[in-house]
């Protein structure tokens, strides 16, 4: 098994990213509407766990109202498409800005913050969106029963209203969105994410302004969720305040944790777990939030690391078990 | 004119006065050493020069300019017209606004002090190389931009980055275990690796807290051997040790501090005789 997976792990890694993008493009062609419309929300979540992926996986942060800037995405698109009649791919564009500056206005005063302070007030901030867009605020929200009759995305005239194209525009998304958050990855930035993770303490004194690196992370993950949602608002036509409830973002959440965080083929596997298996399955899907429990405990028993971890997070974890501690140093002032 | 001065450096943690009013100067490629008994505010004295937390009163100047300053209180700040005009991208204003607060800690980074730290700190599951990178963080400017469409200016950039930490790493002898994970290294490898990862980011003042802690005797010549090569490149070092024989055989000057006062100053050989050093390190005579 071993064996294999190191041969595998030498193949050229474009042959096999080209052969997955072939069997994603492929693979919604003999199903139906219903199994189409299943993959097109797996693609969702891949890319809301990809955006949450780089403040929790990269720059170590807790966020569990992530939700909150995938549904500020989805209000914005609708908004202007329903009050200004902005096409909805071009509302795309600003629903990331608006996320972006949300995220840069609420994530800038509580960044000093350490763990789970900081997880406290993100839960805490999807709330107050979520409470916000329930109260009709401004009154252009349409309050609890949200804002409905948007309308579908068009491609050069072509109106998109079967699964598949949705499919498929959130394909074109998924495979912008992978690319750029590989890139980011392997970066100066996501290298300055990796050292703020590791220890604030060292980053900082190796002058890196710590502060500006974790806004940076929040902007972009709350910019991409804002993406998310906007496709998502012209995939369902209706939204509604729920786009923000806690459990969304405990979904989000999990979908990292499990996977692996800081691991893009973990996001993957979360996605799968917590969205694709409880969907295909109806009962199940009744008993997620029971399943999402159990698994959590299992997972942190089992596999702390994840499922399919990134290789930095599984030595951090398991490393421990297996080396002996480093001599301590002599006592000193 | 000296690199830097501590002048009146005080810190004050609730009731205990940690460092009392201590000045000295630091002139340009010296070595000196920072001793004194454990608890005496050496390591306290490090951390103010490195801006993680503000000193209660006194300053440290860098290069003539104000890098640790005690904290300004709201009412200070809102009653100061500097703070108002703080935003404006006027450079004179910045450079008043400047001398009035305490610069963070990577800004002094920026300004040239590196450091070690007394329990090692590196990041522990990044390779050697990537350890060392972090360095030349300041020095390098590539963003959200450049990470998304790599334009030429960026590889670059990056190829300099990797080509300057693996000199660093040859220079602490580490080039062999550049994609050793830190946490796998030997003790007295990590050692060096931190200072390997403080000489990238090109400091012009290098403050070592215990650099010899922990080591062997033939780890110990090494590194005093790479800390005076150090300073032979021009670069100032300001260091605690507990091991005297580090002490007295590397630095020039030597400050002893004993319950954050400033006892004595001078050469090695001076404080071997100085009676209050004596006193300090064994206790007082009994008549």
């Amino acid at each position: 098994m071993r064996n294999l997976l190191s041969r595998l792990q030498r193949i050229n890694p474009l042959w096999w990213q080209v052969g997955l993008l072939a069997v994603a493009i492929l693979l919604p062609l003999p199903m139906n509407d219903y199994l189409r419309s299943v993959l097109w929300r797996t693609g969702l979540y891949v890319m809301l766990g990809l955006s949450l992926n780089i403040i929790v996986g990269y720059a170590g942060l807790f966020q569990l109202g992530h939700a909150a800037f995938y549904a500020l995405g989805a209000y914005t698109a609708a908004l202007l498409n329903l009050y200004l009649h902005v096409p909805l791919l071009l509302t795309l564009p600003m629903s990331v800005l608006v996320s972006a500056i949300f995220g840069y206005l609420i994530t800038r005063p509580i960044l000093h913050l350490r763990g789970d302070y900081l997880c406290i007030v993100t839960i805490a901030f999807g709330e107050v969106v979520r409470l916000a867009l329930v109260n009709n605020i401004f009154g252009i929200t349409g309050g609890a029963n949200g804002l409905s009759g948007i309308e579908r995305p068009a491609l050069f005239g072509l109106v998109l209203r079967q699964p598949i194209y949705h499919y498929y525009l959130m394909l074109i998304f998924l495979v912008v969105s992978l690319l750029a958050v590989q890139r980011l990855e392997h970066s100066r930035l996501g290298r300055a994410w990796m050292y703020v993770r590791e220890d604030q303490v060292a980053a900082e004194a190796m002058g890196i302004d710590t502060t500006r690196v974790k806004v940076l992370a929040f902007v972009i993950g709350s910019g991409w969720a804002g993406l998310a949602g906007a496709l998502y608002a012209g995939r369902i036509t209706v939204i509604s305040p729920d786009l923000s409830k806690f459990m969304e973002s405990v979904v989000m959440f999990c979908i990292v944790v499990l996977g692996g965080t800081g691991s893009i083929p973990g996001v993957f596997v979360g996605t799968l777990g917590m969205v694709t298996l409880p969907e295909l399955s109806r009962p199940l899907k009744a008993w997620r939030d029971a399943w999402l429990g159990f698994a959590m405990v299992a997972m942190m028993i089992l596999r702390p690391e994840g499922l399919w971890p990134s290789r930095r997070v599984q030595l951090e974890i398991r490393a421990e078990k297996e080396e002996e501690p480093l001599p301590a140093p002599a006592a000193g002032s | 004119m000296a690199l830097a001065e501590i002048h009146k450096l005080t810190k004050q943690f609730g009731g205990l006065v940690a460092v009392d009013s201590v000045d000295f100067d630091l002139n340009e490629r010296e070595i000196l050493g920072l001793i004194g008994p454990n608890g005496a505010g050496k390591t306290t004295i490090f951390n103010m020069i490195t801006g993680i937390y503000p000193p209660t009163a006194g300053e440290v100047f860098f290069r003539g300019q104000c890098v640790a300053h005690p904290a300004l209180t709201w009412r200070k700040r809102l009653s100061t017209p500097v703070w108002w005009l703080s935003w404006l991208p006027v450079r004179a204003v910045k450079q008043k606004w400047d001398c009035l607060r305490s610069l963070r800690p990577h800004e002094i980074t920026v300004q040239g002090i590196a450091r070690t730290f007394q329990t090692i700190r590196l990041f522990n599951n990044l390779t050697a190389l990537e350890n060392v990178m972090a360095g030349l963080h300041h020095l390098t400017e590539a963003g959200v931009l450049g990470a998304l469409f790599r334009p030429a200016s960026q590889r670059q950039e990056e190829a300099h980055i990797i080509a300057e930490a693996e000199q660093h790493l040859a220079f602490m002898g580490l080039q062999e275990y550049r994609d050793e994970l830190a946490k796998n290294l030997p003790y007295g490898h990590q050692r060096r690796l931190e200072i390997a990862r403080a000489l990238a980011a090109e400091p012009s003042l290098l403050i070592l807290d215990e650099p010899a802690a922990g080591l062997n005797e033939q780890e110990t010549l090494e590194l005093m051997a790479l800390i005076r090569q150090i300073r032979d490149s021009g670069i100032t070092i300001l260091l605690i040790e507990h091991d005297m024989k580090v002490v007295m055989g590397i630095c020039e000057r030597i400050v002893v501090l004993d319950y954050g006062k400033k006892i004595a100053e001078g050469t090695p050989t001076e404080m071997q005789h100085n009676s209050r050093v004596i006193e300090a390190y064994l206790g007082e005579e009994e008549v």
